[in-house]
């Protein structure tokens, strides 16, 4: 689906923000590109889009060439950006006018996210309140059933109840094959629906792992005293203790402290040397 | 199939559609003001005849028609208008159709459907101002002395001048501010207005270092000497230059502006 092999891309007249990057992503899933500000998630989304063109390297997205825009690749990806911008219409005109744009548009589908999120199809979009156009543009990107759903910060200005509301309508939209990029600074509001972890930090990707193959790997605790662990390879004070990350053992799997990681792994982290403890 | 990557009459149907919902209500409020401003415009340019008793249809109808044809190119030039907002543009660019047929949506929509409504509309304008004009005995002003307005008019007078060239050099026109609504972000109107002033100002310049060049005796300071000849019967090389620029530019400009918009990033 994602085939990226030694990008480079700069913007006019900065720095390259990514030289030479490569990234797989062959099998439908809900994955989380995580990365701080500045890091290049949204720009490396843009690509991914076809909205900007790369100066070298191969970008090839569901076997199209992104920045080519050719219907049949744009018919199959839909991306919710973080700052988005509607025309004055109703609901009900918008769906009217874009949705047949979609070739496997779900009108039924729709209906029903626009129940979950409480949004009445008679009213002018923008009309609504910020958190509500989003949820709108987000069950209007779930309801195209496009191949590719790239969802830049897509919990930034959700409410608390919205967020939660978001990650369930998420889950239970979303075919088996979709893939749904996902990015966020905000690791807490996707930890518990994501498949997988992307970290893009310094315009590399620095850490790719499945969920199941991070459980695997590494466990994650909260202790009050160091001196019971043996081989942290990373660890946080928090209050109460240490938040830590240590080699899997024997134990049952732990849940995942995506911030921890992410902490873990922007400090330059070995996660695969046992010994290695920072802080 | 390499038709559907390029063009597809379904996905047209749609894209064309989609732009219509959508903008159906800025649309219709354009062409109401362009049709109340039509009328109002040549209402009080007819009034201000009435102690002149003039009855030459071009003076009536000249100078409306030239400000009719200037919001054409108003119109055509701010084309592609989700250009002029980043989040709008993004949003357009990854919209469903291909760039062939996002191009050809702008240009269907602001030359073969506005230019023919808005002519509708000039002419209802036209007729209209002047049945409303009231004859006033005092200065023996009579609108039924003013000739009715048709566009023939216009191109009866045209056709003295060359019909061709001057249709063919407008629609260049157009196509020049059509591909400045595409190449430029942010008041792309004024920009197009201004890069072709320099381009003139530098054909002009050219002209005068060239003449400098070429025929210094009889060139000084900014003058040009540019030498004017019968290439054959009928016309000079001069006519031809023009007869090429005006009458040829759009096929640089529709496809200038077709690969400006398809490598438009966002």
């Amino acid at each position: 689906m994602i085939g990226i092999q030694n990008l480079t891309f700069h913007y006019k007249k900065q720095p390259a923000l990514f030289a030479g990057l490569s990234f797989q992503q062959e099998d439908p899933s809900i994955t989380g590109l995580l990365g701080k500000n500045g890091a290049g998630k949204s720009t490396l989304l843009k690509l991914m889009a076809g909205l900007l063109e790369p100066q070298l390297g191969q970008l090839i997205i569901n076997g199209f060439k992104p920045f080519d825009r050719l219907p049949d690749f744009l018919e199959d990806l839909f991306m919710v950006p973080e700052e988005f911008s509607f025309p004055s219409v109703t609901i009900d005109c918008y769906v009217k006018a874009t949705a047949a744009l979609y070739p496997n548009f779900g009108y039924e589908k729709l209906d029903n996210i626009l129940l979950e999120f409480e949004l009445n199809r008679k009213k002018y979009i923008n009309s609504l309140s910020h958190g509500q156009r989003k949820k709108f543009l987000i069950a209007f990107a779930l309801a195209t059933n496009c191949r590719l759903l790239i969802l830049d910060e897509p919990t930034n200005g959700l409410d608390i109840p919205s967020k939660s509301l978001f990650r369930k309508v998420l889950v239970t939209s979303v075919t088996e094959e979709q893939l749904v990029l996902i990015s966020t600074h905000q690791v807490k509001d996707i930890e518990t629906i994501i498949d997988k972890i992307v970290m893009l930090d310094e315009g590399k990707i620095v850490f790719n792992e499945s969920m199941t193959g991070i459980t695997q790997k590494w466990q994650f605790k909260k202790v009050a005293s160091l001196s019971e662990i043996e081989n942290p390879i990373y660890r946080e004070k928090c209050p109460g203790g240490f938040r830590i990350i240590c080699p899997a053992g024997d134990e049952d799997e732990s849940d995942i402290d995506i911030e921890l990681l992410f902490n873990a792994i922007v400090n330059h982290v070995n996660l695969n040397s046992f010994s290695h403890a920072t802080k | 199939m390499p038709q559907n990557k390029f063009f597809n009459p379904g996905r047209f149907a749609r894209l064309f559609r989609n732009d219509l919902l959508i903008n159906y209500k800025t649309y219709f409020l354009a062409l109401a003001a362009l049709a109340i401003a039509s009328y109002a415009f040549v209402f009080l340019f007819m009034r201000s005849f009435r102690t002149m008793h003039i009855t030459d249809s071009a003076s009536y109808y000249f100078v409306p028609m030239m400000v009719f044809i200037l919001v054409i190119l108003v119109v055509i030039g701010t084309s592609f208008p989700l250009f002029r907002n980043q989040i709008k543009e993004s949003n357009y660019l990854l919209s469903p159709g291909s760039t062939f047929e996002k191009f050809m949506v702008q240009l269907f929509i602001r030359v073969v459907l506005f230019i023919p409504i808005a002519m509708l509309l000039f002419w209802v304008g036209e007729h209209l101002a002047k049945a409303s004009l009231v004859a006033d005995p005092v200065t023996g002003f009579d609108p039924l002395f003013i000739p009715d307005f048709s566009f023939s008019l216009f191109f009866d007078y045209l056709i003295t001048r060359d019909i061709l060239k001057v249709v063919f050099s407008l629609f260049s026109v157009a196509t020049l501010l059509f591909a400045g609504a595409v190449c430029f972000k942010q008041f792309a109107l004024i920009k197009t207005l201004i890069s072709l002033g320099i381009f003139i100002g530098a054909n002009y310049l050219l002209c005068v270092v060239l003449s400098h060049i070429f025929y210094p005796w009889e060139t000084s300071g900014f003058n040009t000497a540019l030498k004017s000849y019968y290439v054959d019967a009928v016309w000079t090389n001069m006519q031809y230059y023009f007869a090429f620029i005006g009458g040829l530019s759009w096929l640089f400009f529709l496809p200038l502006a077709y690969f400006r918009l398809k490598e438009r990033e966002a």
